[in-house]
């Protein structure tokens, strides 16, 4: 990152205030990294001061998820959060509401690092990240950030052979730029009969040296938690039980 | 608003950029912004004379070039420029406006330029595929500096 990127440094001076930065990956979309997200962050705001980044900046959800849409408020320290009960919540939905944001190259990194340039957070405990699918811009830009603070990856995926090869890729990636991984949550495991996809897990977690933090099943509600759209019912879910769960074991890896 | 945050990054990574070169002091800066931020240049640059008192760029001149925002679409090859479309970006973004602390508002663009994409679209064919020139609302383009 160059000496002369004053809007670099922004985005680093931006996170000053926050203790850990815990980023939510997968590599491939669908898996279940938002609501994860949103779960943890609902989880870990009942003891801490948190704070939820969506950066999939082409496909938004976390605001959809904790039933927010616009309303921000801008400052001299740059745009505040919007408050999800006790969580500070940012999406670029907020700014763009639901219409596609289709980008490429420079104006993709620009639009990221001017978008963590902006954000006033002030004090955090824990800031979870969502981070978009895919391993281009979106994902390193972010990671470069990140990664100078105290962070722990978490990869989400699902036993799936398909979506295991996309994990393997990210985590050869996230070792090579000694990035801390914590471990791996795998979600939905129980519509996946096949032991190929398990086995095919396990195997990862061996060669990549990994601790499994959780398997969430299915929730079959889930839809109903999203369509009710607040953290209430999200709270209600599931998932949440296996989400509070995993949240302590990320307290202990990177405590408050 | 922000422009006050803006001036302080400014200032840290020139002042990052001179220690690294070993230098004495800091002769000059120029930087681009976009027009698409809509950023108060006076307000920019007092702020910077503000912050670098008692550095070694406490003498420097700073110098801020706006750069007019040009369009391209890569559907139908039109070019257009922000004064072309400002009133269709300021009704699409109308609901999305930012209130700031002294009771403006903002439009997204001024905190995240490239949020125009999701916008406006092509004037003539309604492609949502167009390049904007500057993707980034402030640039360092030169120093000089005396060792």
């Amino acid at each position: 990152m160059s000496l002369l990127d004053p809007i670099a440094k922004l985005a680093i001076k931006r996170l000053s205030q926050v203790k850990n930065v815990i980023l939510i990956g997968s590599g491939k979309g669908g898996v279940g990294k938002s609501v994860i997200a949103a779960g943890l962050a609902a989880s870990l705001s009942k003891r801490y001061e948190v704070g939820v980044l969506d950066l999939d900046i082409h496909g938004p959800t976390i605001p959809l998820l904790l039933g927010l849409k616009k309303g921000l408020k801008g400052g001299r320290e740059g745009i505040k959060p919007i408050m999800a009960n006790k969580i500070k919540v940012m999406s670029i939905a907020f700014l763009i509401g639901e219409r596609p944001l289709p980008l490429v190259g420079d104006e993709k990194s620009g639009i990221v690092l001017e978008f963590l340039a902006n954000i006033d957070w002030g004090a955090l405990s824990y800031l979870i990240v969502d981070l978009p699918p895919g391993m281009g811009d979106e994902m390193i830009i972010p990671l470069r950030i990140f990664r100078k603070f105290r962070h722990g990856f978490v990869i989400v995926t699902i036993p799936s052979k398909l979506a295991i090869s996309v994990a393997r890729r990210l985590l050869k990636i996230l070792r090579g730029e000694r990035v801390n991984v914590l471990g791996l949550i795998e979600n939905m495991y129980d519509i996946y009969p096949s032991e190929r996809g398990r086995t095919e897990l396990l195997s990862m977690l061996k060669e990549f040296n990994l601790s499994l933090l959780g398997r969430i099943p299915y929730d079959p509600h889930l839809e109903e938690v999203i369509s009710g759209r607040n953290l209430k019912t999200l709270e209600s879910s599931k998932l949440i039980r296996c989400v509070n769960i995993i949240s302590k074991k990320i307290e202990s890896s990177l405590p408050a | 608003m922000h422009e006050l945050s803006l001036a302080g990054a400014l200032v840290d990574s020139i002042l990052e950029f001179a220690e690294s070169k070993g230098a004495r002091r800091v002769i000059s800066v120029e930087v681009r912004v976009s027009e698409l931020a809509q950023l108060d240049i006076n307000l920019l640059r007092e702020a910077y004379y503000e912050m670098v008192k008692g550095t070694i760029a406490e003498d420097s001149r700073l110098e801020v070039k706006v750069v007019s925002t040009e369009f391209k679409c890569n559907n139908c090859g039109k070019k257009w420029t922000l004064n072309d479309v400002r009133r269709a970006l300021f009704e699409s973004a109308s609901s999305y406006r930012i209130a700031d602390e002294d009771g403006t508002l903002d439009l997204p663009t001024h905190y995240v330029p490239m949020a125009v994409h999701a916008l406006i679209t092509c004037p003539s064919c309604g492609s949502t595929d167009f390049s904007a020139n500057m993707p980034r609302s402030l640039k360092v383009t030169k120093i000089e500096i005396e060792r």
